[in-house]
């Protein structure tokens, strides 16, 4: 009740710090918000986008089960070998009936825990016939067509289809087709399993005619992939440089293009230091405030003190006055602050017109920017309090006689 | 209590400040015992020590060396909670400045002792109501103080001074900045504020204020003549 009468008798002597507080919480507010949305709006933006991908090269196939334990997503990976696998039918087999020289497929491993595999994710969601690429067909021979693909050959989930491994170093095309007998037995440089279709995917963008399981590509080649080219996206783009690091101490070469992370890393970390600096900047205004509360007040508090207010209540009095100050300048501050947001947006976006940022002032950091302020303020009470404990109350009324 | 037990004694009060002059006492060795229902004038003249000694006695300002007891009991060492609730019930001051908030009303000035021993509205409603009317304010309940005048002004003043009903008043030249009409006024509550048995300490310079208490205390350079 007296902090309520105070705040009625004195509000005209907060305007005017009130205003100026207003000011600095909206703009706190609304840069806070903004840069608290950028890491997601940008993991998104890189997520949907090929911009950023870290292509890792020369990866070896142990090295795949370090990959797991790193924070990226895996978006696809080729196995680069000299062996190239042809996709066929078992009974007729030739290798220019193949699908493999006109539209290739590629190997590809399912990664423990990233969910965002690109292309495991789009035959998974594109999946008409078979069973789904999951941890445990991974590590089994598993054989996935495009619809087209096996249009082409004439065969359904679970039929099974022949895959040779050959080898251009030791045979050329020609000398293959032409080596190539009649009773259809092998030769020396081919080696051909037959396996089921394990399940059949209509085609999604980029995607290739098979994919196999890479214990299904060492069954048939009967070596282990020398040279694997992974590319993947940092699960979050605030660690980019960390794990960028992390993979170059691994692999040989690590390339990726992030001039744009590096932008928007940097307008993150100014982001925050202006509202650390916001933030100082309102605990000097609070402190300000509160100095000349004290000094024009200095009469008010002794008469307090005189009639009977204790030291304790003296300071629920002033906090609780203060504290309430604060809360109204930061309910106008949320009100105001959408504006702001929507104006630094439309900046941000003129920027970056791919990023995409949304006009909302819901964050956790705004509660506890208000709390650290209110902390700030009860220990600037604290402190003016001590101030005056050294004073006896006649000694406050009589500087208040002083100060008029 | 005893009936004979003073309801405020001060003994052996000290007050020294450390001047560049070197040390100057303010009350030097005073003693004063008031009994219940007393009426006492301290008089002298400026610097004789009896703001010194009301601010000490009220718990407002702490002595050098000495001791006070409130009803018998030394508040020497009282918490600083204990003292704030001495001062809120059980003592009323009226100070020469008034020290009104001048943007309050009347009635929220009244309030501020009941505010801070956390009366319900409606007693507190029914106090203030009451020691209005006791000085004759009753109808300026609304009015912002700044638009009192003095001698008004000093009656808001004491009525806060009782609305918590407090068993000693001290006041500390309450008429030193009112006229003749406002003094007359003023006095004359004093004077009813006695007849209703209330404890009261009159610090003035004006023998003719002093002449109305039953007992005069005298004062000069810090000690008690008489």
């Amino acid at each position: 009740m007296i902090a309520l009468q105070e705040l009625r008798v004195n509000s005209r002597s907060f305007l005017m710090t009130a205003c100026i507080s207003v000011l600095i919480l909206t703009a706190l507010t609304a840069i806070l918000s903004i840069a608290s949305q950028i890491p997601d709006a940008l993991n998104k933006y890189v997520n949907n986008s090929a911009f950023s991908t870290m292509r890792i090269e020369n990866v070896r196939y142990e090295d795949l089960e370090f990959l797991e334990t790193v924070q990226i997503n895996v978006s696809d990976m080729q196995v680069e070998s000299e062996a190239e696998l042809s996709v066929g039918l078992p009974e007729d087999w030739l290798p220019d009936f193949t699908i493999t020289t006109e539209t290739e497929g590629g190997g590809s491993k399912y990664m423990q825990n990233m969910t965002e595999d690109c292309t495991i994710r789009n035959i998974n969601q594109n999946l008409c016939e078979g069973e789904e690429w999951t941890e445990l067909k991974d590590r089994q021979n598993g054989l996935w067509l495009s619809a087209g693909a096996a249009e082409v050959l004439g065969v359904h989930a679970g039929d099974l289809v022949s895959l040779s491994a050959r080898r251009y170093n030791s045979a050329t095309l020609e000398e293959v087709i032409a080596s190539f007998p009649a009773s259809g037995s092998e030769p020396e440089w081919m080696n051909t399993i037959s396996v089921p279709v394990t399940g059949i995917y209509r085609e999604f963008t980029q995607c290739k005619s098979y994919y196999y399981t890479l214990p299904l590509y060492i069954s048939c080649c009967m070596q282990e992939p020398e040279e694997i080219t992974v590319f993947a996206k940092c699960q979050n783009v605030m660690h980019f440089h960390r794990i960028k690091n992390l993979l170059n101490t691994h692999f040989l070469s690590v390339d990726a293009k992030y001039e744009i992370i590096d932008s928007m890393l940097f307008l993150i970390a100014a982001l925050y230091i202006i509202c650390i600096c916001l933030t100082v900047m309102e605990i000097m205004m609070l402190y300000s405030m509160v100095q000349t509360y004290f000094h024009q007040r200095v009469q008010a508090f002794g008469l307090l003190r005189a009639l009977g207010l204790s030291r304790g209540g003296m300071l629920f009095v002033i906090s609780t006055l203060i504290i309430s100050v604060l809360t109204i300048c930061f309910g106008f501050a949320l009100l105001l602050s959408p504006f702001m947001i929507q104006y630094v947006v439309n900046v941000i976006e003129d920027v970056f017109p791919d990023i995409i940022l949304h006009i909302s002032n819901r964050n956790i950091l705004i509660p506890a920017i208000y709390a650290v302020l209110s902390v700030a303020v009860l220990c600037i009470c604290l402190l003016n309090l001590h101030e005056y404990r050294s004073a006896y109350l006649s000694q406050l009324l009589r500087n208040g006689d002083e100060t008029k | 209590m005893e009936d004979n037990t003073p309801i405020i004694e001060g003994r052996h009060l000290f007050k020294k400040y450390v001047l560049h002059q070197g040390d100057y006492y303010a009350l030097n060795d005073v003693s004063i015992s008031v009994q219940s229902g007393e009426y006492v004038a301290v008089t002298g003249h400026s610097g004789s020590g009896k703001s010194t000694l009301m601010n000490i006695l009220g718990s407002i300002d702490a002595p050098t060396s000495g001791e006070i007891l409130f009803e018998g009991i030394s508040i020497k060492d009282y918490t600083e909670k204990q003292l704030a609730q001495l001062r809120n019930r059980s003592i009323g001051y009226v100070f020469q400045s008034f020290y009104l908030e001048p943007n309050y009303t009347v009635g929220k000035n009244v309030e501020m002792p009941l505010l801070i021993a956390g009366y319900d509205a409606r007693e507190r409603k029914k106090r203030i109501q009451a020691v209005l009317e006791q000085v004759g304010m009753e109808k300026h309940i609304h009015q912002k103080a700044y638009m009192l005048s003095g001698g008004e002004k000093q009656r808001v003043s004491i009525a806060r001074a009782l609305v918590c009903n407090p068993k000693l008043i001290l006041a500390d030249e309450p008429c030193g900045n009112l006229d003749s009409e406002n003094t007359a006024i003023v006095m004359d509550i004093f004077h009813k504020l006695h007849q209703e048995q209330k404890t009261i300490i009159l610090i003035t310079h004006s023998n003719e204020d002093a002449s109305q208490a039953e007992r005069q205390i005298r004062m000069k350079d810090g000690k008690i003549l008489s």
